[in-house]
């Protein structure tokens, strides 16, 4: 017999329409559920991100690198010291004098080089030994692990250091499982048995301290990266788990979990999966930990921030503990290795800020790679991207940033940003970026975004379109007088100098160093316009450059790293070198792919750059930067200070030896911050050079220059006895004039014919006297 | 002996104090300095060293102050036999790594720059001799080479007067 039906068909019809809506509207809900659990794992599970690499340190006879910047480099590598060397990663000291290394296995461009072990000597200027301990011989050079700086992965630029299941420590796979999910092997996504569990195991406790959520539930729930916790979405998570389960097996969900679990925070960037993990904390490949380091990481599943070893290092140990004490339970140790395991420190490092340090490089890295590479690729194909950045000179250059920058809050100008780029004067390498004064991943990177006038760091163009035009040596007289110019709109433009006054006539090179604007405008708009434009384009300036006459006092705007590439060109003697931070591109699996050949060209004329490079030494040596005077006279250093109108940007570029570096102070809002160059920016350029360690390189002088002395500040021909004297280079058929009377010595200059009749005879009353 | 010299010794003794005592007017202009006479340029003293009363004489050839690193040196080797097997992408990448290590050194300079020439990139090849002879054009050798490489690279680029003009700068150092 029929269970009896409501008689009326109105109300069964509409019971049925309901019960049609409802299925319906679960079937599309859980449809819409699962399009968009699918399309999340999908893009997490095949992708691979490019990793991306310091340069690498080199190892052999005579390389300047000390013991200590060795043991820091091993620090950073994550080396650890180790008596009997016999895993790859470890090191040994044996005294001042003496280290052995056993270097980990790694490939290059130019291949592999396999793990070895080997033993340094150092003395005071660097290395003096290198020996095999294997029995091989000895390797002229060996590379260290480059350190891996960060990965490309996914539009957001999150890190990852994927791990694959198989690469994988065992201990932490069971440990996981035994302390999260003991069913995950059988259950369909959810567990009912362990929320039960959990729910009398809180009951009991009076709070919270077990939950029943599967792998594959938080897994969900990381993938989402939602913190709300309401009903609606647990259900939805329990959803989308099953669904996960329906369409993926446990392998692949296991990888994902392990790559994609949160396991802290560290300022804007957050740290998923262990293989980042592990590197964050311990600065070691996931390969490499020890049992209770596992054990650690996994206890910080259950909250990262909870048990932040070293916020809460109690907390984290007693887990840690705990969680060794599972382990134990499960059969993974004996009591033993649980009490040995227990007795460990927890083993983090203790400064977990510098591994932050690299976001404004990744984003230049990113800059770059997407001029030649799709943005898929580089988030899909595994990339190996071996960069030019030197993790001890990006240090330096954060903290001299920092540095400065608290003084000057210090000092009332608080608020302040800034960004720095260290570059080689030579190769054109980039050693160094900062973006900014705190953690620029995922914050402003202002190397690459703070797009600002560059005022008078311009200057050095227009001189250096003057003197090649041939007409102007360095003691030309300009006028630096009341110069006014029509601009179209009919307004008249006066620029003014700062100091408000006028200095009538002056040599070129006071000019320069003093940076006088009138005199400046009366040189470029003679010199003209097109030809200052044209030099620009030679010095490497890519940005539109506004034809007008304000350009002649930087109304052209200009980021950290375009400044970087104009001022490369002068420091390298006028020979255009395109900036590089990518050295090579290798695929996934080792094969080359891509390199990034060094390059340059003739931008300027030798003679005109060493002119100019003559004059940007007196900016420093007596012009606006002078505070940079007493700098050893080895490292010839050279710049330009540059400020802006109503004091807004503040901007050092200069060399000193084989360093190029390029500071800008200014405020984000772009409001007045009342710093010139000379006192906001160059405080972090000469922190920055002195801690950073600069070679000396020679400047030979080129074809058809010669030296001359000439009046420091009037530029008149003078001799090595007049006080005050300098030498500036002059091209054949040009020199100084107007000789000072103390000049009128035995310095006459010989010419061409020989010695003059005066020291002809002078030569020869020597001789007679057997000089 | 001494004899013989003593009356013109006087004579002279007293000729040179009256030249000790000559100044040139303050009015007369000096005349512009005549073209060096060609040779070795001296390098640019460091500001605040000890520099000679006059321009110091043309010094001949110099050799470099330092030698090359055995790494660097290795390097440079390596590189050799890779040109010599006409592997030139793999001579330039182990010419850049040589470079590194010893960056002020001409000779990794002029190593690549000759790579270049080979890798069609004439461009590349000058601008890297320039910067071997910025580095090391004390030193007549490098002089020569680089100027002749220059040579190659301007002839490469279809420019003829320049070719010729470097040529000619080069022979004046062979």
């Amino acid at each position: 017999m029929l269970p009896s039906f409501p008689r009326s068909p109105g109300l069964w019809s509409w019971l049925t329409w309901a019960a049609l809506l409802t299925l319906s509207a679960v079937v599309v809900y859980a449809a819409y559920l699962d399009h968009q659990i699918v399309s999340r794992f999908e893009s997490r599970r095949w992708s691979l991100p490019a990793q991306v690499y310091a340069r690498p340190m080199e190892l052999g006879v005579a390389e300047p690198v000390s013991y200590k910047r060795l043991l820091r480099e091993l620090e950073r590598a994550g080396y650890r010291a180790s008596e009997n060397l016999r895993s790859p990663g470890t090191y040994r000291s044996e005294g001042a004098g003496s280290l052995s290394i056993h270097v980990r296995a790694l490939s290059f461009w130019d291949g592999p080089q396999p793990a070895q072990r080997i033993r340094l000597g150092f003395d005071a200027s660097g290395i003096n030994h290198l020996d095999a301990l294997d029995g091989a011989p000895a390797p002229s050079l060996i590379r260290l692990d480059p350190e891996l700086i960060g990965s490309l992965y996914g539009t957001d630029g999150e890190d990852r250091v994927l791990v694959r299941l198989a690469e994988v420590p065992e201990p932490l796979l069971l440990g996981l499982l035994a302390v999260e999910d003991r069913h995950f092997s059988r259950h369909p996504g959810i567990d009912p048995g362990a929320v039960l569990r959990a729910a009398l195991a809180n009951l009991r406790a009076g709070r919270i301290v077990q939950g029943g959520s599967t792998l594959t539930q938080q897994l969900v729930k990381n993938l989402f990266l939602d913190s709300d916790r309401t009903f609606r979405r647990k259900f939805d998570e329990a959803l989308m788990a099953l669904l996960l389960e329906w369409h993926y097996d446990k392998t692949a969900i296991l990888e994902t979990y392990l790559n994609e679990v949160y396991l802290g925070q560290q300022g804007g960037r957050a740290i998923h999966g262990f293989g980042l993990a592990s590197e964050y904390y311990f600065g070691k490949p996931l390969g490499e930990l020890e049992i209770q380091e596992l054990a650690l990481l996994v206890g910080m599943v259950k909250g990262p921030t909870h048990y932040h070893p070293l916020r809460q290092p109690e907390r984290a140990r007693a887990r840690r503990d705990t969680v060794l004490g599972l382990y134990a339970q499960a059969g993974l140790l004996d009591e033993a290795a649980l009490r040995a395991a227990q007795a460990q420190p927890l083993g983090v490092r203790a400064n977990l800020q510098r591994s932050g340090d690299y976001g404004a490089v990744l984003g230049l890295v990113r800059n770059h790679l997407l001029r030649d590479y799709p943005a898929e690729d580089l988030t899909a194909e595994g990339l190996r991207i071996y960069t030019t950045l030197d993790p001890e000179a990006q240090t330096q250059a954060r903290q001299g940033l920092v540095r400065q920058l608290d003084r000057l809050a210090q000092r009332g100008k608080a608020g302040l940003q800034g960004a720095v780029v260290v570059a080689d004067v030579l190769t054109g390498e980039i050693h160094a970026v900062v973006g900014g004064r705190d953690d620029a991943s995922g914050g402003l990177n202002r190397v690459l975004a703070a797009r600002r006038p560059i005022g008078s760091l311009v200057k050095p163009a227009v001189y250096l379109a003057a003197l090649e035009s041939g007409t102007y040596t360095l003691v030309s007289p300009l006028l630096d007088e009341p110069v006014a110019v029509k601009v179209p709109g009919g307004s008249v433009w006066r620029p003014g100098n700062a100091s408000g006054r006028f200095h009538g006539e002056e040599p070129l090179f006071q000019a320069l160093a003093q940076s006088h604007n009138a005199a400046t405008v009366h040189l470029g708009l003679t010199v003209g316009l097109p030809q200052v434009v044209k030099t620009l384009k030679a010095l490497g300036v890519e940005a539109d450059i506004p034809v007008v006459p304000a350009l002649l006092l930087g109304v052209l705007e200009l980021t950290p790293i375009e400044v970087t590439q104009m001022y490369q060109t002068l420091a390298g003697g006028g020979l255009y070198t395109p900036l590089r931070v990518i050295r090579e591109v290798i695929s996934t699996s080792g094969t080359p792919l891509r390199r990034y050949p060094l390059s340059m060209r003739s931008a300027a004329s030798p003679q005109s750059a060493y002119l100019l490079h003559a004059a940007l030494r007196q900016v420093m040596l007596q012009g606006t930067a002078r505070a940079a005077a007493d700098l050893p006279a080895a490292w010839e250093a050279a710049g330009k200070t540059g400020t802006t109108d109503d004091l807004r940007d503040a901007w050092f570029a200069g060399y000193a030896g084989d360093q190029l570096a390029v500071v800008w102070v200014g405020r984000d809002d772009n409001a007045p911050m009342g710093l010139a160059g000379g006192s906001g920016a160059l405080p972090i350029w000469l922190d920055v050079m002195r801690t950073l360690g600069v070679h000396e390189i020679p400047r030979t002088l080129p074809d058809g220059v010669g030296l001359r002395w000439v009046d420091g500040t009037s530029g008149r021909a003078a001799g090595p006895e007049c006080p005050g004297a300098i030498q500036l280079p002059f091209r054949e058929g040009s020199g100084p004039m107007d000789p000072l009377p103390c000049a009128l010595s035995d310095a006459l200059p010989e010419d061409a014919n020989g010695p003059s009749p005066v020291q002809q005879f002078q030569q020869w009353w020597r001789g007679w006297l057997g000089e | 002996m001494f004899k013989d010299r003593l009356i013109p010794g006087v004579a002279l003794m007293l000729l040179s104090a009256c030249s000790a005592g000559v100044r040139l007017p303050p009015s007369s202009p000096l005349p512009p300095v005549p073209p060096q006479a060609p040779g070795p340029i001296p390098s640019l003293p460091p500001a605040g060293a000890e520099t000679t009363r006059t321009l110091p004489p043309p010094k001949r050839d110099e050799t470099p102050a330092l030698p090359l690193s055995p790494a660097a040196a290795t390097l440079l080797a390596q590189a050799s036999t890779q040109r010599e097997q006409r592997q030139f992408d793999a001579a330039a990448a182990t010419l850049e790594r040589a470079l590194r290590l010893a960056p002020t050194h001409p000779e990794p300079w002029l190593a690549l720059a000759a790579v270049r020439l080979e890798q069609q990139r004439p461009e590349d090849a000058e601008g890297l001799a320039r910067r071997a002879l910025s580095l090391g054009g004390g030193v007549r050798a490098v002089r020569q080479r680089a100027w002749s490489l220059i040579a190659q690279a301007r002839q490469a680029r279809g420019d003829m007067p320049g070719a010729q003009e470097a040529r000619a700068r080069a022979d004046r150092d062979s």
